[in-house]
């Protein structure tokens, strides 16, 4: 038999494979074509999807928009597609503001465990050390930032995972909060709780105030870490952004302004740093960490003194 | 078989009530379920990725269900197509700020299993996923439309723009490919 012959047999037995749900034993066939009908069967009986940690919360998120009609509020207008209901200009800039918020989260996240301790240490806050090495946008900044293809579609609004309170301290074991007096305009983005492997355990909660005119950000990080990660892996960089004692909900705290975590592009097209403010303390053995672009130490303090579990 | 393998009960009933009753859109979305995640799964690996995009998936169904056509083609491959473009506007865009990806981040912060947990890890489900990396992602796309959603070759053929013949051979193909790579995934968990 020839290889297209081969395969013509092959999908016919694999479609009277996913009807039937069991592969026929083939009579005269080469033992790797039995295989194949095996590992056919077992890829149609594998199901990952109990690993989801959203599948209730999305269909309850889901259905909710059903019944409030939400939905339709996103249909574009007849004849047009969803794809393009905001303009290019707009598109392009909202995606950057997107894309900006991802390398602040992601700038501010633990250091690489390639890097090494920093000579530099300037103060501890419970587990975390805060030191005035180069931050990794402050590394990277000067070099050119990706050009957006102009063929690829206009990005969709960012849908995300959302935990409720409650499914995100059960990940966690420990109680979730979440802020409960937010400055006006800001609206829960979204929130996640991980468990790395290496014992990490991490939540964070986005808030983000969003308008044609306007992205600011507020995250809420919960961490816990294990009494033996390396030293390296709880090192923040800072660059030379000052740091100040602060008392927060009864706890010794720090607060940095403006610390160079966050990057965006110039008019030249080269990455350059942005700043970002910090309140860190630790409170119950979960390291805590707010951070936003824009908003003072007076009104962080304020909202850390409204988070509630 | 029509282009569906699961098809639900009452399936263009409750299509057509899923824009209205919570109830109906909520059926759907159980059956669909766990056949979206699974062909998502085998597409990125990653289970939090899966997550996002699956959502969005459902999002993108929910906002357009409107104009669904069940003369045009099974919901089923209608769904799979949404969830299909969700998978490339993920690479697309990912591959586009590779530099700045979260999950590239998160993976520095967490290090890489030490030789002898990778070899303790023998379930069934990761080799799965491990040998499934081996292979090129038309590759994946293609057994994951296949088993993962349960499509025809001819609705694979449609929304991959290959021929049917072409999808049979590219499936055969890819399965031996996979037998291969599962078994030196497998010898080497051993």
């Amino acid at each position: 038999m020839t290889e297209h012959e081969w395969a013509e047999r092959f999908n016919i037995e694999v479609d009277a494979l996913l009807e039937a749900g069991e592969a026929s034993k083939a009579d005269a066939t080469p033992d790797s074509y039995q295989q194949n009908l095996e590992l056919a069967q077992r890829l149609a009986r594998t199901d990952f999807s109990a690993e989801s940690h959203m599948r209730q919360s999305l269909r309850r998120q889901l259905m909710n928009q059903v019944d409030s009609r939400d939905v339709w509020k996103l249909q574009p207008a007849q004849g047009t597609n969803t794809m393009n209901r905001t303009t290019p200009f707009a598109a392009r800039r909202n995606f950057a503001f997107v894309a900006v918020a991802l390398v602040l989260i992601a700038a501010v996240a633990l250091t690489t465990p390639g890097r090494t301790l920093a000579d530099g240490i300037l103060r501890r806050i419970g587990a975390i050390t805060l030191s005035n090495e180069p931050t990794t946008i402050q590394e990277i900044a000067g070099q050119p930032l990706p050009t957006p293809d102009p063929s690829l579609p206009t990005p969709t609004p960012l849908v995300v995972s959302m935990f409720t309170l409650e499914e995100a301290s059960a990940v966690a074991g420990f109680p979730v909060y979440e802020v409960g007096d937010l400055p006006a305009g800001y609206n829960l983005m979204g929130r996640w709780a991980n468990t790395l492997d290496n014992g990490v355990v991490n939540v964070r909660t986005e808030y983000q105030l969003f308008t044609d005119d306007t992205f600011h950000f507020l995250s809420l990080s919960q961490d816990r870490y294990p009494a033996d990660l390396p030293d390296e892996l709880l090192q923040q960089e800072i660059g030379d952004a000052p740091v100040s004692d602060v008392k927060v909900r009864g706890q010794a705290g720090l607060w940095v302004e403006q610390a160079p975590l966050l990057g965006q592009g110039d008019e030249g097209g080269k990455i350059q740093p942005l700043g970002v403010n910090l309140l860190l303390w630790e409170e119950d053995g979960t390291q805590f960490t707010l951070r936003s672009d824009t908003l003072s130490q007076t009104e962080m303090l304020h909202i850390a003194e409204s988070l509630t579990p | 078989m029509n282009g569906t393998a699961k098809i639900l009960a009452n399936e263009g009933v409750l299509i057509a009530r899923a824009t209205s009753e919570p109830s109906a859109f909520g059926a759907i979305y159980n059956h669909y379920f766990p056949q979206v995640y699974n062909y998502i799964r085998y597409r990125v690996r990653d289970a939090h990725t899966t997550d996002d995009l699956t959502a969005q998936t459902f999002e993108r169904a929910l906002v357009n269900l409107r104009r669904y056509h069940p003369e045009r083609a099974p919901f089923g491959a209608w769904l799979f197509g949404i969830a299909r473009h969700t998978v490339e506007d993920h690479f697309r865009t990912h591959r586009r700020r590779r530099w700045l990806s979260w999950d590239a981040l998160v993976h520095h912060t967490d290090p890489e299993p030490q030789p002898d947990e990778v070899a303790t890890r023998k379930d069934a489900q990761d080799a799965l996923l491990e040998a499934m990396a081996h292979l090129k992602d038309r590759d994946r796309d293609l057994i994951a439309l296949k088993f993962a959603a349960g499509l025809s070759n001819r609705r694979i053929a449609e929304l991959t723009n290959l021929s049917e013949s072409n999808v049979g051979v590219i499936l055969y193909r890819a399965m031996n490919k996979l037998r291969d790579a599962l078994k030196q995934v497998e010898a080497n968990h051993d």
